[in-house]
């Protein structure tokens, strides 16, 4: 801010400098026709812009129909039944069946979202399994020759064992 | 609901009543208001995930405690604020109060596009609940763990693998997970509240600000560009950390900008910026970058003022004490919770220099960076480019946004640096990362430009003072 423009004032005790309103010249013919084109093309764009986005939020959301309720099932009813039958501490292991294609699946952080704060670990090897599998097959719990006992099952795919020491 | 905003209220008070009391008393009272209210929205926001972290850190996790001691917390700050906060004051005649004969066709847009945006924000939030990946699990995933193990927490946090990434500041979990605390209730409506109300407050801020600074139709055009910027929608509806750091950075900016322009004595607005700061780093690792940038910027404007001017500038010191509460809640964050970053893991001195001076890297970077720079918005830079060429620039406006346009270049370098050490995969780093991180830019760049640009007033004429 150059002195021109400027001016000091003293106010309750404080120094402020402030800008003084510059004489406004007038603008001129092309000035003005360029400045209208130009708040024509941007607001139009604009409004076009959000009407488009506006319809598309709709026809293409980001997310399917399907997965957005796959997530509020599994958020509200899924692990439901079986959280009473978890551990408060410790890790518990997380098996998917059949087997998830990626060691970091989507399901698997889901379901570690869902049940926090029980720690699910796809290493853990015990005392408890959960399985998210499916309702009708039964899964096979890797055990190395323990005992594994079935402490619930959920009736949707959703099992918890436990294997017991030898 | 009504619990959930009871819930907000005590921080809201404060925030707008910090915000209120430091702006001048310049400009229409409904943009002064508007001002306050949004970056009041903001603060609020900070403010409740710090007594909430802070709390969550003590021993002992009483709820009625907790309302007891936040809202006497509270009362007292308040209470600072009415007797030691001082307003700057001044007597000048912005341009705010012009007015011209095509306002009126710049606020029809504002409308139309606002209920466009609303109803696309509505149907997103209103959808997925639980927003997209990164929502739940990263920021609504500690938010639950904050809330439903009081006591375990930092231990379960630290041990969280590093696709919910526990070295992530807590801003927005400790914002949500205290809304659950206060209302009791731990449910989708909260993380849902609180992406949109960072949604307003970074439209209102945008809005208010350049209302205030240069014209209210200015401002309504900043807000527009805004709204109608499909991604910084979509992040919204994502209930992504992205917004509410957006939001933080243009509050900072702003309020330094401010702080250029008016030159008060009062050092207010250097606290309330360094403030504003300290919560963009508690808000995500991007933020702690704009800190370090914002820091040494300050410190160098105090040095020239020093050197040449051979006035001692206070307001450097000011900042600093303004980002101390949040930086010191970072800082013990930091150094005694989080898990270290996943873009510090498997670095070693081998790897981390054959990546600096890897061309192929770089050449990849400014070509995708670029390429997305071009997508953003719709190609909207092209637009505001083309707008700008014929609009012109502002008369008398001389260094009107160029601090903000500054810290902007200097985050995109900082990010492609990022970018040139990062151990992850590059191209798809890159592709998962980059919209983001230019919607958390976007908003500052927006106010920059139209800080910059002449006002329909200026080139339209018909100017009037209300």
């Amino acid at each position: 801010m150059t002195a021109s423009n400027a001016h000091r004032q003293r106010h309750e005790g404080h120094t402020i400098e402030t800008p003084t309103p510059s004489p406004m010249p007038n603008p001129s013919g092309s000035e003005r026709f360029r400045a209208f084109l130009g708040l024509i093309l941007l607001l139009s764009a604009a409004i076009l812009c959000a009407y488009v986005t506006r319809v598309q939020t709709e026809s293409h959301p980001h997310e399917s129909d399907e997965s957005v309720a796959r997530c509020a099932d599994t958020d509200t009813s899924r692990f439901a039944s079986v959280k009473p039958f978890l551990p408060p501490e410790g890790l518990v292991g997380y098996r998917e069946d059949p087997p998830a294609a990626s060691r970091f699946g989507v399901d698997y952080r889901f379901a570690q979202y869902v049940l926090t704060p029980v720690e699910l670990n796809q290493d853990a090897t015990g005392p408890f399994i959960l399985v998210n599998g499916q309702p009708d097959r039964m899964p096979e719990v890797e055990s190395e020759g323990r005992p594994v006992v079935l402490v619930h099952d959920a009736g949707n795919g959703v099992r918890l064992f436990r294997i017991e020491e030898r | 609901m009504l619990a959930l905003v009871l819930s907000l209220l005590g921080p809201f008070v404060v925030g707008s009543l910090l915000a209120w009391r430091t702006w001048p008393r310049i400009g229409a009272i409904w943009w002064r208001g508007t001002f306050a209210a949004t970056l009041g929205l903001g603060l609020a926001l900070g403010l409740g995930s710090g007594t909430f972290f802070v709390w969550a850190a003590c021993p002992g996790h009483d709820r009625v405690a907790f309302l007891l001691a936040e809202s006497l917390f509270f009362a007292v700050i308040c209470g600072l604020i009415l007797f030691l906060w001082r307003r700057p004051t001044t007597a000048g005649n912005f341009p705010s109060t012009m007015r011209s004969a095509w306002s009126w066709a710049i606020y029809a847009a504002f409308a139309l596009v606002l209920i466009f945006a609303l109803t696309a924000l509505e149907f997103d939030l209103s959808r997925a609940h639980h927003g997209e990946i990164d929502a739940w699990q990263i920021w609504n995933l500690h938010a639950r763990l904050l809330e439903r193990d009081s006591t375990r927490w930092p231990e379960l946090l630290a041990r969280l693998e590093q696709w919910s990434h526990p070295d992530y500041p807590l801003l927005l979990p400790a914002t949500i997970a205290r809304c659950w605390h206060v209302t009791g209730q731990e449910d989708t409506l909260a993380p849902r509240v609180v992406a949109f109300l960072f949604w307003a407050a970074t439209v209102g801020l945008l809005l208010s600000g350049v209302a205030l600074l240069r014209t209210p139709s200015q401002g309504c055009l900043a807000a527009i560009v805004l709204m109608v910027t499909p991604s910084f929608l979509h992040f919204t509806g994502a209930q992504y950390a992205d917004v509410p750091l957006a939001f933080y950075f243009l509050a900072t900016n702003f309020l330094l900008e401010c702080q250029a322009r008016l030159r008060p004595n009062s050092l207010s607005i250097p606290i309330l910026a360094g403030l504003t700061a300290g919560m963009a780093a508690w808000t995500k690792n991007e933020g702690m970058m704009f800190l370090m940038i914002s820091l040494l910027l300050q410190f160098l404007l105090a040095a020239y003022s020093l050197v040449v001017k051979r006035e001692t500038s206070r307001s450097f010191l000011a900042f600093i004490l303004g980002l101390l509460p949040f930086g010191l809640i970072l800082g013990y964050f930091k150094w005694r919770l989080a898990a270290p970053s996943d873009l510090l893991l498997d670095q070693n001195a081998g790897s981390f220099s054959s990546r600096v001076f890897d061309w192929k890297r770089t050449e990849t970077i400014l070509g995708e960076i670029t390429v997305a720079l071009a997508r953003l918005g719709r190609g909207a830079l092209f637009l505001l480019g083309l707008y700008g060429f014929l609009v012109g620039g502002a008369r008398g406006g001389a260094g009107m946004g160029q601090y903000t346009m500054i810290v902007v270049v200097l985050m995109l370098c900082g990010y492609a640096l990022v970018y040139q050490l990062s151990p992850h995969n590059l191209e798809l780093h890159i592709y998962f990362s980059v919209d983001r991180l230019y919607v958390q830019l976007w908003p500052s760049a927006i106010m920059a430009f139209f800080l910059r640009v002449a006002a329909p007033e200026e080139r339209l004429g018909h100017a009037v003072t209300s």
